[in-house]
C-alpha cells in the first residue's frame, strides 16, 4: 500500500512517467480491466503512447533495422527464436532491446507464437540482468528504468491478453532483471494469483486447445448442456442404424430419465417441435445443436398459505394417508420445464440436416415409446430439392413440415 | 503446480545487487511455496518472517549452483517432531505451508505411471472373483510385477522404482481399488522388505533387494504370535546360536502372517539371549532375514477371513531353521526398535489409500443418488442424504490432507520423526473409512447390501484397517504416551511442583493466576497462526490456536494428576482423550494448510476446499472443547469412574450383569 502511494509521487517526478500516469495506473492496478478493453484501445493506452514519446528520440531509424529481424517469409516459432538469437549475437550489449521487444510483440501473432510461454520467456530474457535492479530506497520507489519496466509490463500484458499463464522461471528472469519490488515482478505475481482463479471459474472445464474435430466438440457441448440435470445420459448414435436414412453421420443426443418421464406423460394430441440450430461456443469453436421442445405447461397454482398454516392435517406416507395423486400436487417442477417450453431432449448431428434430425427422432423412439404417438414438427427450412415424406415408410411417426 | 528450480533470487536491499543462490534441495518446497503463496498474498511480513524461520537451516548459500544433478538427500533440513511438540504447546508454523515435494519431472513421471496402473485395475482385476475364491489369480500378480509395483520404494540401483513417500502414497490410492491386492503388496514392501531397506547392510541389500523388486520373491513380516499381538516385546520364538557361532537356530510359530503361504523371504523376530554387564542373561528381540529355502519353515492352510480374502494369511512354524549370522538385521538385541521403525514407516499410506477408495465410493453412491427417485424426488434432494455426502467429503479431505502432509514432510526432511503423525493418519483414516464406507452402503439401501455390488466387499475389507498395523486402541495410547513422554522431559520440574502443592505454595499461587484464563475456557491466543495462511481461513486458524492451547493445558492437568502412573491401565481413558485431541489438531493443521495453498494458487474448486476445511475445523474444535472439559472435570464428573464400576460388575458376572426383564422375585 505504502509502496504504491510513494510510487505515485515517484512517478510524478519523472517526466516520461507523467505521460503514462493513467495508462500505467490502469495496467498495474487492474490487470483484469485491460482484458475487457478492446485490443486497439489498450494498445493506444500503452505502447502507442510510448511510440509517440519514442518518436522524439528518433527511433525511426532503429525501427527499420529492428523490422529487418522480422522480415522473413517463413514465419514459424523456430525463425522467431532465431531472430531473438541473432539479435543477441549482433548486440552483445543488447542495445535497442526495448524496441526489439516491442516489435517482436507486434509480430508474434503472425508467427503464431502469441500463445507460447517459451517465446515470451525468451523475450523477457533479452533484458540485461542485474543492471536495472535498484540499489537504494529511492530507486525502488521511483520506478527505476521506467521505459524498460514498461516494456516488460507490456509484454506481460500481451501474455495476459492471450491467456498465457507465466511460471516461476519467468518470475526468476524478471526478478534478476528488475529486482523483487519492481512493477513487472509485482504484476507477474498478480497474474499468478488471478489467472488460475479465472481459469477455474467456469464449472465446465475445457482442455487447453479445444479439439478441432466436430464430433469431439459436439460431445463436449452436449455433455456441458446436460449437466443441468445430473442424471442425464449422453448417447452416441449413427444414422446408419436407422433404416432408410439418407445421410450418414453421427448423432450426439442427451436426455435424462426425467425428460423421458415427461415425454411419456405427454398427451398424444399436442405436437412437439424440433428447434434449432442454436449455437454454443466452446472457447472459439462453435457447435450447432437442436432441441426437442413441447409447449410450456401452465404453472400449478402456488399452495395457499392457509393450507400450509394448518398443521392439524399433516399427511404422512407411513400411514397411507398420502396417495400418489396427492404427491402430484406438491411435486416439484423439474429443471426441464421452463417458461418458454419443456425441453425433452437435445442433440447435435454431424450434418445438422433435416434427415439426420429425423433419424434422431427415430432413434429416440427406442427409449421413448410414446414419442411414436406424438406428432413431431420440424421447424428447419426445407432443403432445396425433393422433399422426402416418410409417412409411407413408417405409419407410426407422422411428420409435418413447416416452411 | 509451480515448477521449482534452483532458486536464484535477488534481495533488492543493500547487498548491492549481489545475486544470492538459494539451495536446490533444502526446504525448496517450504521456501518455494511460502515465497510464492505468501508473497502472492502481498503479505511481506509473512514473507520476511518465513525467511527468518527458515534461516535456521542453511538455506541461502553463496553461489553453489550445482544444478539438478545434485543429490538432495544429504542436504535436507531436519524436522522437529510436530505432534510431540504440540503437547508442549509449541506449534511449528512451517506445517501451515503445505509441502510441494515433486518437481516437474517427478510429477509428470508419476502421472504417467498412474494411468496404466488404473487401467490394469479397471480392466484386469476382478475383485468379486478374488473375494469369492479367496485367492488372487497368478496372472494378476504377474501383471502387478510387470508394472513394477513390487519394488516401489526400493532404490533404482536394486531394480526398484525408487519412489519417495509422496509417490508411494499416490499409487496406494489406486491400489486400494482392491483390498486384497493392496494388503498383499503392503505386506510385501511396506513391512516385509522394509527392514532390509531401513536397517540392512550393503551385502543384505545387494543379495535380496533385486529379487524382491522384480517380484521373483515375495516378502512377509513375522512378528505376531498366538500369545503376543499388540505386545510385541513378549514374543516367545527363540533363536539360539549354534556351537560354531555361525548360525542361529530359530524355533517358534507365528500366526496371521500376510503372504505367509507364498513368501520366500521372511523378516522374523525372535528372542535371543543377551548377557548383561552385570552377568544376567536377558532375552532381547532380534530381527532375522529368513529365506524359506533355509529349511524348517512350514506354513499352514490360509485362514478364512471376513475381508481381504484374497490375501494369503497363515501360520508359519520354524523348527530349528538355520539362519546364518550375516542375516541378522541390525544389531543383535535391537530387533524391537527395527520392528517399530518398520511399522512406523508404512502407516501414513493408509490415509491416501483410504481416501482413494472413499472417493470412488462417493462417486458411485452419488451416481445412484442422482438417478434414483423416491417420493417423486431424487435421493440427492433429501437433506439426510446430502448431509452424509457432505460429512463424508469433509472426512476424506482431512484424510488426504493428513496423509500427503506427512508424506511431504518425510520426503523433504532428513530422518524426520513422523511416528506419531503416521499413527494419527492411520487411526483417523481407518475409522473414517469404516464409518463412511458403511454410510455409502446405506445410501444405496438394499442394493448396497447385495453381493453383486462392491460396497459390502469394500466394507468387509475395510474392517481390518482398524486392527492390523497396530490396533487403533494401541495407537491412541502410543500417540498420547509419546507426546507425554516428550512433554514430560521439559515439564518435569513443573509437574513435580504441581504434584506437591503444599511444598510449593508460592508457585501454586502464581500458576493458579496464570491458569485463571484456562479455567474460564478462554486461553490467551498468542501464536498468530492466522498470519501464516490465507486471511479467509482466520476463523479456522483461531480455532486451531485455541485447541493447541487447550491441549497444552490438558497435558499439564493429566501429568499433574497421575505423575508417572499415567501409563497405567486404569488411566487409559484420559490418554485416549488426549490422543483424540492430537488427532483432531493434526487434521486441522493439514486441512488449513492445504486449503490455504489451494486458494492462493487458484486450484479449481478451491472455495469448496475452504468450506471443507472450515467445517472440519469447527467440528474438531467443538470435540476438543468437550474433551478438554472432560479431562479437567476428572473421572467422577465425566462418568469415567461409573463406566469402570459397570465394567467391573460385568467382569465379576462374566458377562452381562443385569437380570432379564422378565425375572420375577415374588408372585
Amino acid at each position: 500500500m505504502m509502496a504504491s502511494t510513494s510510487l505515485l509521487c515517484g512517478r510524478a517526478s519523472s517526466r516520461t512517467i507523467l505521460t503514462f500516469l493513467s495508462s500505467v495506473n490502469r495496467t498495474l492496478h487492474s490487470p483484469v480491466s485491460t482484458q475487457t478493453l478492446p485490443r486497439h484501445i489498450r494498445r493506444v493506452s500503452t505502447s502507442s503512447v510510448l511510440e509517440a514519446a519514442r518518436k522524439e528520440d528518433d527511433t525511426q531509424k532503429t525501427s527499420l533495422s529492428i523490422q529487418g529481424y522480422f522480415a522473413t517469409k517463413d514465419r514459424t516459432k523456430e525463425t522467431f527464436i532465431a531472430a531473438c538469437d541473432v539479435f543477441k549475437d549482433k548486440n552483445p550489449h543488447l542495445r535497442g532491446h526495448v524496441e526489439f521487444v516491442y516489435a517482436a510483440l507486434q509480430h508474434m501473432e503472425e508467427y503464431g507464437v502469441h500463445k507460447d510461454l517459451e517465446v515470451y520467456k525468451k523475450l523477457l530474457d533479452l533484458m540485461p540482468k542485474g543492471k536495472m535492479i535498484p540499489r537504494n530506497v529511492f530507486q525502488v520507489e521511483f520506478m527505476h528504468y521506467p521505459k524498460h519496466q514498461q516494456c516488460a509490463i507490456d509484454c506481460l500484458d500481451q501474455m495476459e491478453l492471450n491467456g498465457v499463464m507465466p511460471d516461476s522461471e519467468s518470475e526468476e528472469i524478471l526478478m534478476n532483471t528488475f529486482g523483487m519490488y519492481s512493477h513487472p515482478v509485482r504484476k507477474h505475481r498478480r497474474m499468478l494469483y488471478w489467472m488460475p482463479k479465472f481459469k477455474h471459474a467456469s464449472p465446465w472445464r475445457l482442455p487447453e486447445s479445444v479439439p478441432n474435430n466436430a464430433f469431439e466438440l459436439a460431445k463436449l457441448a452436449v455433455t456441458r448442456m446436460c449437466t443441468v440435470d445430473p442424471s442425464s445420459v449422453i448417447s452416441l448414435f449413427e444414422t446408419k442404424d436407422v433404416e432408410d436414412a439418407i445421410e450418414d453421420t453421427w448423432i450426439v443426443s442427451g436426455q435424462s430419465p426425467t425428460q423421458q418421464e415427461l415425454l411419456q406423460n405427454h398427451p398424444p394430441e399436442e405436437p412437439i417441435k424440433v428447434e434449432g440450430p442454436f449455437r454454443i461456443f466452446l472457447r472459439d469453436q462453435c457447435v450447432g445443436y437442436f432441441i426437442l421442445r413441447a409447449e410450456a405447461k401452465p404453472q400449478p397454482p402456488p399452495v395457499k398459505r392457509e393450507y400450509i398454516d394448518d398443521v392439524g392435517s399433516i399427511k404422512l406416507w407411513f400411514t397411507g394417508d398420502l396417495e400418489p395423486d396427492d404427491m402430484a400436487l406438491i411435486k416439484p417442477t423439474s429443471v426441464h420445464e421452463q417458461e418458454d417450453g419443456i425441453i425433452l431432449a437435445i442433440c447435435a448431428t454431424g450434418t445438422s440436416g433435416r434427415d439426420s434430425l429425423l433419424s434422431w427422432i427415430r432413434l429416440l423412439v427406442n427409449t421413448n415409446p410414446n414419442l411414436a404417438n406424438v406428432p413431431v414438427l420440424f421447424t428447419q427450412a426445407s432443403p432445396v430439392g425433393d422433399v422426402m415424406t416418410t409417412g409411407q415408410h413408417d405409419e407410426t411417426t407422422s411428420v409435418k413440415t413447416v416452411p | 503446480m509451480l515448477r521449482w528450480q534452483p532458486v536464484k533470487f535477488v534481495l533488492g536491499h543493500p547487498s548491492r545487487g549481489k545475486v544470492i543462490f538459494g539451495h536446490p534441495g533444502i526446504g525448496r518446497a517450504m521456501l518455494g511455496h511460502q515465497e510464492s503463496h505468501i508473497a502472492a498474498l502481498g503479505v511481506t511480513r509473512g514473507f520476511s518472517t518465513t525467511t527468518q524461520d527458515s534461516c535456521t537451516s542453511p538455506q541461502v548459500q553463496e553461489a553453489r549452483d550445482d544444478g539438478p544433478a545434485q543429490q538432495p538427500t544429504t542436504l535436507k533440513p531436519t524436522h522437529q517432531p510436530f505432534v510431540k511438540n504440540l503437547f508442549l504447546g509449541k506449534f511449528d508454523k512451517k506445517m501451515l505451508t503445505f509441502p510441494e515435494v515433486l518437481d516437474r519431472d517427478q510429477h509428470e513421471l508419476l502421472h504417467e505411471m498412474i494411468a496404466p496402473i488404473e487401467r490394469f485395475f479397471i480392466e484386469k482385476v476382478d475383485g468379486a472373483k478374488i473375494d469369492k475364491e479367496a485367492s488372487i489369480p497368478p496372472e494378476t500378480l504377474q501383471g502387478l510385477k510387470e508394472l513394477g509395483l513390487y519394488g516401489q520404494q526400493i532404490p533404482e540401483e536394486y531394480g526398484g522404482l525408487g519412489l519417495g513417500a509422496t509417490e508411494y502414497a499416490r499409487i496406494a490410492e489406486i491400489l486400494a481399488l482392491d483390498g486384497s491386492i493392496a494388503v498383499t503388496l503392503a505386506a510385501h514392501q511396506a513391512i516385509g522388505l522394509k527392514g532390509i531397506l531401513i536397517t540392512g547392510n550393503q551385502e543384505q541389500k545387494k543379495k535380496y533387494l533385486p529379487r524382491l523388486a522384480c517380484g521373483e520373491w515375495t516378502a512377509a513380516f513375522c512378528l505376531t504370535e498366538p500369545s503376543s499381538g499388540s505386545d510385541a516385546a513378549s514374543i516367545q520364538s527363540r533363536a539360539t546360536l549354534s556351537k560354531d557361532g555361525k548360525t542361529w537356530l530359530l524355533n517358534g510359530s507365528k500366526i496371521w502372517i500376510s503372504n505367509g503361504g507364498s513368501a520366500d523371504l521372511l523378516t522374523v523376530f525372535a528372542k535371543t539371549p543377551e548377557v548383561q554387564p552385570n552377568g544376567e542373561v536377558k532375552d532381547k528381540v532380534t530381527a532375522f532375514i529368513v529365506e524359506r529355502g533355509f529349511g524348517g519353515v512350514s506354513s499352514s492352510t490360509p485362514e478364512d477371513k471376513m475381508g481381504i480374502r484374497g490375501s494369503n494369511t497363515c501360520e508359519i512354524h520354524f523348527e530349528n531353521t538355520p539362519v546364518p549370522i550375516e542375516n541378522v538385521l541390525g544389531e543383535i538385541g535391537g530387533g524391537f526398535k527395527v520392528a517399530m521403525n518398520i511399522l512406523n514407516s508404512g502407516r501414513f499410506s493408509m490415509g491416501s489409500s483410504g481416501a482413494g477408495i472413499m472417493k470412488k465410493m462417493i462417486g458411485w453412491s452419488m451416481e445412484h443418488a442422482v438417478t434414483r427417485k423416491q417420493f417423486g424426488h431424487h435421493l440427492s434432494e433429501f437433506a439426510l442424504i446430502k448431509e452424509k455426502f457432505a460429512r463424508m467429503s469433509v472426512a476424506v479431505y482431512a484424510m488426504e490432507s493428513m496423509a500427503y502432509i506427512t508424506a511431504g514432510v518425510l520426503d523433504s526432511h532428513k530422518n524426520a520423526d513422523c511416528s506419531v503423525e503416521a499413527a494419527i493418519v492411520k487411526v483417523f483414516s481407518s475409522e473414517s473409512v469404516w464409518h463412511w464406507g458403511s454410510e455409502c452402503l446405506q445410501i444405496l439401501g438394499g442394493m448396497g447390501y447385495m453381493k453383486p455390488y462392491p460396497f459390502e466387499r469394500y466394507l468387509r475389507d475395510a474392517r481390518v484397517l482398524l486392527i492390523f498395523e497396530g490396533t487403533n486402541e494401541i495407537l491412541r495410547l502410543f500417540i498420547a504416551l509419546s507426546g507425554l513422554q516428550h512433554a514430560g522431559i521439559e515439564l518435569q520440574s513443573l509437574i513435580k511442583k504441581l504434584r506437591n502443592p503444599l511444598m510449593n505454595p508460592g508457585f501454586i499461587l502464581g500458576k493458579s493466576i496464570e491458569r485463571l484464563r484456562h479455567q474460564k475456557d478462554n486461553p490467551k491466543l498468542d501464536l498468530d497462526l492466522a498470519g501464516y495462511i490465507h486471511p479467509s481461513l482466520k476463523l479456522g486458524a483461531d480455532s486451531l490456536e485455541y485447541c493447541v492451547k487447550r491441549l497444552q493445558y490438558s497435558v499439564e492437568v493429566v501429568l499433574a494428576r497421575h505423575g508417572l502412573k499415567v501409563a497405567e491401565p486404569e488411566n487409559q481413558l484420559e490418554l485416549a482423550r488426549l490422543a483424540d485431541c492430537a488427532i483432531d489438531i493434526y487434521g486441522m493443521t493439514a486441512v488449513l494448510s492445504r486449503a490455504s495453498r489451494s486458494y492462493c494458487i487458484g486450484i479449481r474448486n478451491s472455495a469448496h476446499e475452504m468450506q471443507l476445511a472450515m467445517m472440519f475445523c469447527e467440528e474438531a474444535a467443538a470435540r476438543i472443547k468437550k474433551r478438554v472439559k472432560d479431562i479437567e472435570n476428572g473421572p467422577f464428573i465425566n462418568s469415567d469412574s461409573t463406566y469402570m464400576k459397570i465394567a467391573d460388575t460385568l467382569i465379576e458376572n462374566k458377562g452381562y450383569a443385569a437380570e432379564h426383564p422378565l425375572t420375577r422375585v415374588f408372585w
